[in-house]
């Protein structure tokens, strides 16, 4: 693509009309407030959040499972990834254990971690990694895996060891499939903290989520909405954050 | 068979056979051949007569069924195990350039004196000379995927040239390109050969390329491979790209054209 700045103008134009039929249709349809609320009473709602430092409480506290639960995927992901890939013997024994855990629909276990590490932080972070461990892990090991075979002859010509040939090949060559691993994982990372929230506790952004609903501040709620939206977009462009900077390298870095 | 430590490269009854799900593959048969030091020998053959795999098994990639190889005097596989001090004489190049996309061009140039251990300014050093030598100067700081595919190749030309060593093995290493760049850098890789002054084996299937560049040129033919004629070349060097209109290169070219359909 050659037009760079395109997104800039039309990401802003495309969610203005957005908001304008929204507000339109509430108007003209004259919807109940408690079904769908005007835009601009979400948004005065909105800033009602931002500026209540109890809201900002409950930010951190999501964020730091978030963190916390996807830092802990990342290490246990790319690590195994990295195991499993060099190890077939392994990967072939562990992977119907690997597959089953990831059919298993993961927010059923919910419940058993809140018995398990109570209704504190802990249990979050849990559900957070457990969820976002997946993705990380079979990309790393994708990466691993898919190594050229002429880039291979390469260090086999040069009579590289074990370790030059995985720290100078295959961990490089993994390093996109990880970023994208982690794209996907940070996101999983948000929602596994959103909903264990929702399930036990008495903090965090799934826990005012809750709290608005059975209030019926059904503006508050979109409020909410919203602002887990921004704190998902922040996590994700981190991640693309951190691309720019480890692969400047790939094809996807290309004209940018 | 001559002294072989005086040679660069001998071959005494090297044999290979590929065991895959059906029968057992021969793709080598007994193959004896002495390259010697400073020597350029073109390997020459249709698609299956196991010049790739001759190669393969002089750069120690494959260990031969049966057989010695000996490099610079040293013995490669000795009891089953590779001889490193004897894959260290030999520089790759491939077909592909295989060039590491996340290094810059100095930094792939300079990846096998990483591999040993020498201090990054000495081997940048030495990456700036290399690129100067095979023509690529200024673009040490690019990413491979920002060159094009002649200078990728020369890139991989001074990868395999870093650390010195005795002998270049090239396997069809301008396939890929198209015939002008093909021509340029038949005429660089002699340049670079009478410059270093290597010994060079040098795989291809165009007849046009193994009578510009050879000394001596080994014609194999298919199933198993086996060595089918030896031919010396001699035509005065350097050679430049008309020598292709003198009647000795046509004739010459006629004569492999010939054997090469007979035994295909």
């Amino acid at each position: 693509m050659n037009k760079p700045w395109l997104p800039w103008v039309t990401t802003p134009l495309l969610l203005a009309v957005f908001f304008v039929v929204w507000g339109v249709y509430v108007h003209v349809a004259q919807v109940n407030a408690f079904i769908l609320p005007s835009p601009m009473s979400v948004f005065s709602a909105w800033a009602d959040v931002i500026k209540d430092p109890r809201a900002w409480h409950h930010t951190a506290v999501t964020v730091g499972e978030t963190l916390a639960g996807f830092c802990i995927a990342v290490f246990i992901g790319v690590g195994g990834g990295v195991v499993l890939g060099r190890a077939r013997w392994l990967e072939a024994t562990l992977n119907p254990f690997v597959v089953g855990l990831q059919v298993v629909p993961k927010v059923a276990l919910i419940p058993l971690f809140i018995v398990w590490f109570g209704f504190g932080p802990t249990s979050k972070i849990i559900v957070s990694a457990v969820i976002a461990f997946f993705p990380i892990l079979s990309n790393t090991l994708l990466g691993v895996k898919s190594v050229h075979a002429g880039h291979k002859d390469v260090m086999v010509s040069l009579n590289a060891s074990r370790w030059a040939v995985f720290r100078r090949l295959e961990l490089p060559n993994a390093l996109p499939y990880i970023l994208t691993g982690m794209e996907v994982g940070v996101v999983l990372a948000l929602i596994g903290a959103i909903v264990g929230e929702f399930l036990g506790g008495n903090q965090g952004l799934g826990y005012l989520l809750v709290a608005k609903m059975n209030a019926y501040e059904t503006d508050m709620l979109f409020a909410v909405i919203m602002h887990m939206t921004v704190v998902g977009f922040i996590f994700y462009f981190s991640i693309g954050f951190l691309r720019r900077v480890l692969i400047p390298w790939h094809e996807s870095m290309e004209h940018r | 068979m001559s002294d072989p430590s005086q040679t660069g490269i001998a071959l005494a009854g090297v044999e290979k056979w590929y065991r895959t799900r059906g029968e057992p593959v021969h793709a080598l048969a007994g193959t004896d051949l002495d390259v010697a030091r400073g020597e350029m020998v073109v390997l020459l053959g249709p698609s299956g007569c196991g010049k790739t795999t001759l190669l393969r098994m002089i750069g120690g990639l494959i260990e031969p069924t049966s057989g010695t190889i000996h490099v610079t005097g040293r013995n490669l596989w000795q009891a089953g195990r590779r001889q490193d001090a004897a894959v260290a004489e030999m520089g790759m190049v491939f077909q592909e350039a295989n060039l590491f996309p996340w290094l810059t061009i100095a930094q792939n140039i300079a990846l096998p004196l990483e591999l040993r251990g020498m201090p990054k300014a000495e081997r940048l050093e030495r990456a700036e000379a290399l690129q100067q030598l095979v023509g690529i100067a200024g673009f040490g700081e690019r990413w491979p995927r920002e060159l094009s595919g002649g200078m990728r190749q020369r890139a991989a030309i001074a990868r395999a040239l870093s650390y010195d060593p005795e002998i270049l093995l090239m396997d069809e290493p301008f396939g890929a390109l198209d015939a002008m760049t093909r021509d340029a850098m038949n005429l660089e890789l002699q340049r670079i050969w009478q410059a270093t002054g290597k010994t060079i084996v040098l795989v291809t299937h165009s007849i046009t390329e193994a009578v510009f560049l050879a000394d001596r040129i080994v014609l194999l033919s298919p199933r198993p491979g086996r060595i089918d004629t030896v031919v010396q070349v001699d035509l005065a060097r350097p050679r430049l790209l008309d020598v292709q209109a003198e009647p000795y290169f046509q004739q010459l070219a006629v004569k492999l054209r010939h054997r090469l359909e007979e035994i295909s």
